[in-house]
């Protein structure tokens, strides 16, 4: 089976650098950026199976961003990520149609307990 | 001035401070999540690092140097929190102007970076000294920032410059880029006017082309207190 692949969107760029990372050893393909305009381009570029997107983020916010992913691949789940001031908007982030919503600090197990059940699938890759 | 504005007025003091901590802690979250992924990468790579792995060793320490900058990160935030949190405990007291209008604007760079902004501050190494109350006139300062944020679009530039002025101290914002059209920005130049007066300044607001907005705050040495006259 092929390896998960997750596009993480984060503009805390050692956070996204060190999850990216610790995705990868648990052979999970794992590609980092810290805009909302660079993952738009990667979502138009190359396929993923789960999108992992932080609410609060510079320029194009969040919420921004998530609706124009909805609008280029209604079928990509997306989890958001957000912290506790965040939550509400979250909440209604799932209820427009997110997969779920993780809290800030992450612990990575929730994470890819998520990551597999948004893509619907156990994951691949020799995990 | 009527119950109604007093009551307003209090509102906005404590919706100020609301906003503080919320950024803070938000900057402090974020410091708390990378901390803990690096530090879940050590874990990670301590797992699978052969027992003598001299290129383990050189991660882990590049690792732990960037926690560390982190933690540092982390305790500015903290320590940014804690003295607004004490800018409240006397009501007038002798304080750096300067000190003050630095710390708003740390706290500013979160909002400035949201909306893909430069906010840039030109002040002295110290003072001017004035008297008041702190968290009022940081909470001025900090309606006057966010009209000036509010003002231009993404790319933009704001610059606050504080200036002692024989009387006590001038501080100017001014905001360049493409400017925004923002029903609430009226409101939002009413508060700065409104917090101004309060503190006895002199207050210009206004568009100074090339500039889009320019706030100028010429305040007395020894501020007006809304505290006090509310007690009175």
């Amino acid at each position: 089976m092929d390896r998960l692949r997750v596009l993480l969107v984060d503009d805390e760029e050692e956070f996204v650098s060190s999850l990216a990372e610790r995705l990868e050893l648990r052979m999970i393909r794992c590609v980092g950026v810290t805009t909302g305009v660079e993952a738009l381009d990667l979502v138009r570029e190359e396929p993923f199976d789960v999108v992992v997107l932080d609410v609060k983020m510079p320029g194009a916010g969040g919420f921004e961003v998530y609706h124009e992913l909805r609008r280029l691949d209604p079928n990509l789940p997306v989890v958001l990520l957000t912290g506790h001031g965040s939550r509400q908007d979250a909440e209604e982030g799932k209820r427009a149609g997110a997969f779920d919503y993780l809290m800030k600090p992450i612990d990575i197990e929730s994470l890819i307990a998520v990551l597999r059940a948004a893509a619907g699938r156990d994951l691949g890759g020799g995990a | 001035m009527t119950r109604a504005n007093q009551a307003d007025l209090q509102q906005q003091r404590i919706a100020y401070l609301g906003a503080v901590a919320a950024s803070l802690s938000h900057e402090i979250n974020n410091v708390l999540a990378t901390v803990g992924e690096l530090s879940g990468l050590i874990g990670d790579l301590a797992d699978g690092a052969a027992p003598d792995a001299r290129a383990a060793l050189e991660r882990f320490s590049s690792i732990g140097e960037k926690i560390e900058r982190h933690v540092d990160r982390g305790k500015g935030y903290v320590a940014s929190l804690n003295r607004f949190a004490h800018s409240m405990d006397r009501p007038r007291t002798a304080f750096d102007a300067g000190e003050s209008v630095a710390a708003v604007v740390a706290v500013c760079e979160r909002f400035a970076r949201l909306r893909k902004l430069t906010l840039r501050l030109e002040r002295g190494a110290a003072g001017p000294e004035l008297r008041g109350s702190p968290y009022d006139f940081e909470h001025l300062v900090f309606r006057a920032i966010a009209a000036g944020l509010a003002a231009v679009e993404g790319g933009g530039e704001v610059t606050v410059v504080l200036s002692p002025a024989h009387t006590g101290a001038v501080l100017e914002i001014t905001a360049d880029g493409q400017p925004v059209a923002d029903a609430e920005q009226e409101t939002r130049l009413a508060l700065v006017e409104r917090l101004g007066l309060e503190l006895g300044a002199d207050v210009g607001l206004g568009a100074e082309p090339p500039a889009v907005l320019r706030v100028r705050l010429a305040l007395p040495e020894d501020l007006g207190s809304p505290e006090a006259e509310r007690s009175s």
